[in-house]
């Protein structure tokens, strides 16, 4: 059942349920829900304040809720004070570079997974599964000799091959649910009308799985962009740094952490993920709850 | 062309969905694979297709063993019941999919396709999508799409189905104008007797994935080979009565009849079709007498359910004109030469004559 049920009005069920409620019943929902929401707000809230506030204010006890005299000075003090635009174009590189080879390879597993007869599909579908459950700092020392020996660390291929390696097994899952629910008569409709496989899978299948495909590669873009581990061991070197690394090495000025400047940037860095949900909002929660609708 | 059936099985796991069926459809033949649910019919369609894999036997194109070819080797077409239409691409790019590689100019595709869509008559709806059509327009596009090929072969699994009963009966008709036009092979499944009945030239009976019959639908309908045949076929169904052979004698319940000649074999089930049995009102003294429970209008004939002592229900089919209330007591009269009898295994023993006493095959249309 979708989360719409659950909300009074929204159709007939839940407005009959939500009709049964009596009004304290329903005032301490709307108590319950509002707290959760202030919960999940404040801390962004609390952050774009911060990042608003002068230095002096920053650390003014008790805290003002409310910047006294907001100014954008902490952004450019810190843009002035970082590689910035290096760790931002890194990151994008990173992130696009893993987005587009885990898409690539995960697509075309979790089709054969899901329609083709191999021997063994269980027992892969269980390896890809358990890439998952490995703890990722296990892994992180093997990687990082292996990858030297091969020239790789500090590279920025080097980071989008291990988010390859981090990632991939979940888009395989995801897209092997997607593909599940597509029905199978569409290919055996072109299986029989004649059409080579290739086509099948590039003509009827992939423009089909197009929501499926954007989910995760929206999972695995904004999981590289959040990355921490991998990148702060793999890129050694300041410029190579990417923005969750950046923003963990950052200590403004002055050499000790600012705050308003930390927040500021911390916001610079997030636009890009939560402009990337708003554009592909629609897509994205029917790709993780719809599947394919006929 | 010539579909050939050797000797086919299918079995999925430990179920035997295809139990050694060998049969041949005829060149330009519309035969149709009909029976209930789970009885093969659409497993045989898939094997035909190659979608499935036989799991042994042979299938022969104009005697050509396709067993192992691809479904794409096949050079055939298959209409699905839920239309398998590509829901993004318009009507036309669903028509036009299949041949955009096949060598064909781009005027010639256009050509066949407003050709195809002027017989369908979906000529207004080419730049439409499936998600803004009507079911019937969707199975038009669907069978467009199969047409314009040109295919040796066309299969069809269930195509009416998700269609409401007027629309049904519309494409049933355009379905039969089409073949007799074109003349393609076409193999029909259904689970819709009716639908077997009108359409097809022969109708294969199925039941647990074996050939029950292969006949036209008449010799189906009027001599059946075993009870199954005689129990599936015709709406309302024959009544089956259990009945013991005394002497000369058989009886089931009230009634009694005359060992017919030509039965051979110890009959221990009757069977008598809905339109044998007459009624009349009252009690005459003389024939068995049974209760009305149920009475339907149907509009050129009414349906009549009766409890009759000993043997259960009967139903009866009778003319419009004839009105019984509920409850009321009615003779029941049949026929002595339109009984059909079984043995203990099933198997028929007795047949009555045909109405028109001819050959139990239809006439050889004009292929």
């Amino acid at each position: 059942m979708s989360i719409r049920a659950y909300l009074p009005g929204r159709d007939s069920t839940a407005g009959e349920e939500s009709a049964d409620l009596t009004r304290t019943e329903r005032g301490l929902l709307y108590a319950a829900l509002g707290l959760v929401t202030l919960l999940v707000v404040f801390p962004f809230y609390w952050m774009v304040s911060t990042s608003l506030k002068t230095g002096r204010e920053v650390t003014q006890f008790p805290p003002t809720l409310i910047p006294d005299s907001p100014s954008l000075i902490p952004y450019v003090d810190a843009l002035a004070n970082g590689m910035w635009v290096s760790w931002f174009v890194n990151t994008i590189i990173v992130s696009a570079g893993a987005t587009v080879l885990v898409v690539t390879v995960a697509t075309p597993a979790a089709y054969a997974l899901s329609r083709r007869e191999i021997p063994g599909a269980r027992l892969f579908l269980m390896l890809f599964l358990s890439t998952l459950m490995v703890p990722t700092q296990a892994l992180v020392l093997p990687l990082f000799v292996m990858f030297a020996d091969f020239g790789l660390v500090n590279t920025h291929l080097g980071l989008i091959l291990c988010y390859a390696m981090l990632f991939t097994g979940f888009a395989i899952f995801l897209l092997y649910g997607f593909f599940n629910s597509l029905p199978n008569n569409l290919e055996e409709a072109a299986r029989v009308g004649g059409i080579p496989e290739w086509k099948v899978f590039l003509r009827v299948i992939l423009p089909l799985t197009k929501p499926g495909i954007a989910t995760a590669a929206i999972f695995v873009f904004v999981f590289s962009w959040n990355e921490f581990l991998f990148a702060l061991v793999f890129m050694q070197d300041t410029p190579m740094y990417t923005i969750s690394v950046g923003l963990a090495t950052f200590f403004g000025n002055r050499g000790s952490v600012v705050l308003n400047q930390l927040m500021a940037v911390s916001i610079l860095a997030v636009i890009p993920v939560l402009l990337l949900f708003a554009v592909s909002q629609e897509r994205f929660i029917k790709g993780i709850s719809g599947g394919f609708e006929d | 062309m010539e579909v050939e059936l050797k000797d086919l099985t299918k079995k999925f796991d430990d179920l035997v969905a295809v139990n050694g069926v060998s049969l041949t459809v005829k060149d330009g033949e519309f035969l149709t694979l009909v029976g209930p649910s789970g009885c093969g019919k659409s497993t045989i369609l898939r094997c035909i297709t190659g979608l499935e894999v036989p799991t042994s036997g042979q299938i022969l194109f104009d005697g050509e063993d396709v067993t192992d070819q691809q479904p794409q080797e096949r050079g055939i077409a298959m209409v699905f019941q839920n239309y398998a239409l590509y829901p993004h691409m318009t009507a036309r790019r669903n028509m036009s999919f299949a041949l955009e590689d096949s060598g064909h100019s781009k005027a010639e595709i256009e050509s066949r396709i407003s050709e195809t869509a002027e017989m369908l008559g979906i000529g207004d709806h080419l730049d439409q999508t499936p998600e803004e059509l009507s079911g019937g327009q969707k199975q038009r596009v669907a069978l467009g799409r199969s047409l314009v090929r040109n295919p040796d072969i066309i299969l069809m699994d269930e195509p009416l189905s998700n269609l409401d009963a007027k629309l049904r009966i519309e494409l049933r008709a355009e379905l039969q104008k089409i073949h007799q036009e074109l003349e393609t092979t076409t193999v029909y499944v259904t689970h819709d007797q009716e639908e077997a009945m009108t359409m097809s030239d022969r109708i294969v009976v199925l039941n647990d994935g074996e050939i029950q019959q292969v006949s036209s639908p008449e010799a189906a309908y009027n001599r059946p080979k075993n009870r199954f045949v005689a129990d599936f076929i015709g709406s309302p169904g024959m009544n089956f009565l259990p009945c013991r052979l005394e002497g000369e004698t058989i009886t089931a319940g009230p009634f009694s009849f005359g060992l017919p000649d030509g039965a051979e074999g110890t009959p221990t089930e009757l069977g008598i079709r809905p339109e044998d049995i007459s009624l009349s009102a009252g009690d005459d003294g003389d024939s068995p007498v049974g209760e009305v429970n149920v009475f339907e209008h149907i509009g050129p004939y009414n349906i009549v359910y009766l409890e009759v002592a000993d043997v259960g229900e009967i139903v009866a089919q009778i003319p419009a004109s004839r009105y019984f209330d509920i409850g009321e007591s009615v003779s029941i009269s049949v026929r002595n030469d339109r009984i059909h009898l079984f043995d203990q295994a099933g198997r028929t023993i007795y047949n009555p004559p045909l109405p028109s006493d001819a050959d139990a095959e239809r006439p050889t249309t004009s292929r």
